[in-house]
């Protein structure tokens, strides 16, 4: 037997866990914050725009989790309450600043992308292109109304199936495909791709 | 546009390619996120950790106190009910004057609810501080002392998972996150 099968068949859900960290288990409580930390970290680092930032917040979000175990009723889902959980501190991080900072922000953002469209890139250029594509694409999905960014905050950047999205969201899974592909063709549309398709992506 | 801004932005194109080739009902392997820091979320969890008992740590050693406080806080909470009983059911909302704070009365109908907590900028968006008490037509209600002169927002979050604006609000804003949360001016 393949040992990844094996390992697959052992993961213990994370509603159990969830369970017994609601009983005082510090250490399945770790576990199931290293199982999210990484999405919860690049959605909040999408959002936020700084390393920092972002840390603080999954940090905190984490955290709130935790406090709020007592709370949990574990038939229900634990990602999408942790990352209910984030999505609100990234909101309250996010309106904390006013409109000026974010705009400078902004601004530097897209000055370090012309400076490097310049400029030799040092280093692996593939890796560093692929950041400055990160961030380009950062910037078009910031400029998206509310109600699109939302899905493709969780869907594309922390890389949450449909389904997923639309627990976290309070969604249903209709409504979020649609949101998704209305976003999808205005970010093409941002990021000067004129070929996108009309009907739904294959799979989704 | 020249040449090296368009590689990027194709890059950024080729990226959404990557994930929707993978398919609505498959996640990302977290590798392959456009953000993605296994390093940053791992050091995260080291910082939570150390939060969390730190605090389980605290937790234990003042239990006496706490529930002091806890009886401290259902007794201001008894009299605070008291003050705004006189609130009407049809208002979301009813302020108590006295002086400059006030007291405001959270109030959402939910029947099927199991629990219900508010979540607010005054409370920095936890959802687990104030919770809501169930009376038996199945509303639940919360007082709560504020500052005049100020704005607030705030959601229910029902059952742990589902938050939600106030239906019965004067306002509501945008959050930013697709949904909407209610403000308040006082």
């Amino acid at each position: 037997m393949n040992p990844c099968y094996f390992l697959l068949a052992m993961r213990v859900d994370d509603e159990t866990l969830a369970a017994r960290a609601k009983d005082g288990d510090e250490r399945t409580f770790e576990e199931l914050a290293l199982r999210y930390s990484d999405r919860l970290y690049a959605f909040c680092r999408a959002r936020l725009g700084s390393e920092n930032d972002a840390k603080d917040s999954t940090q905190d979000a984490l955290v709130r989790a935790y406090r709020s175990l007592p709370s949990y009723d574990s038939s229900k889902t634990w990602f999408a309450r942790v990352f209910s959980i984030a999505a609100n501190r990234v909101k309250s991080r996010y309106a904390a600043a006013s409109s000026a900072e974010r705009l400078a922000v902004r601004a530097a953002a897209e000055r370090a992308i012309a400076d490097e469209a310049v400029a030799d890139v040092s280093g692996p250029e593939a890796e560093a292109l692929r950041a400055l594509a990160a961030e380009e694409l950062r910037s078009a999905v910031a400029g998206l109304p509310a109600s699109l960014r939302s899905p493709v905050e969780l869907y594309y950047f922390a890389g949450l199936d449909v389904a997923s999205t639309a627990a976290a969201l309070g969604l249903g899974i209709e409504a979020v495909k649609s949101r998704l592909l209305r976003a999808r063709r205005r970010l093409g549309r941002i990021l000067g791709d004129t070929a996108q398709p009309d009907g739904r992506k294959k799979g989704m | 546009m020249d040449s090296r801004r368009e590689e990027i932005r194709k890059l950024a194109l080729r990226m959404l390619d990557e994930r929707d080739g993978l398919g609505g009902s498959s996640p990302v392997p977290p590798e392959a996120l456009p953000f993605g820091d296994d390093e940053a979320g791992r050091a995260v969890v080291g910082r939570a950790m150390a939060a969390v008992r730190s605090m389980a740590g605290a937790a234990s050693g003042s239990e006496g106190r706490a529930a002091k406080l806890r009886g401290s806080r259902i007794a201001w909470l008894a009299a605070a009910a008291a003050l705004v009983a006189v609130a009407s059911s049809a208002l979301t909302l009813a302020f108590v004057r006295r002086g400059s704070p006030a007291e405001v009365r959270f109030v959402l109908e939910a029947p099927d609810a199991t629990s219900v907590w508010l979540a607010a900028d005054f409370n920095d968006w936890s959802p687990s501080e104030y919770e809501l008490e169930k009376a038996p037509d199945g509303t639940w209600s919360i007082t709560v002392r504020l500052r005049r002169g100020a704005s607030y927002s705030y959601n229910f979050v029902i059952d742990g998972e589902r938050w939600v604006a106030d239906p019965a609000a004067p306002s509501g804003l945008d959050d930013g996150l697709g949904g909407v949360c209610s403000s308040l001016s006082l």
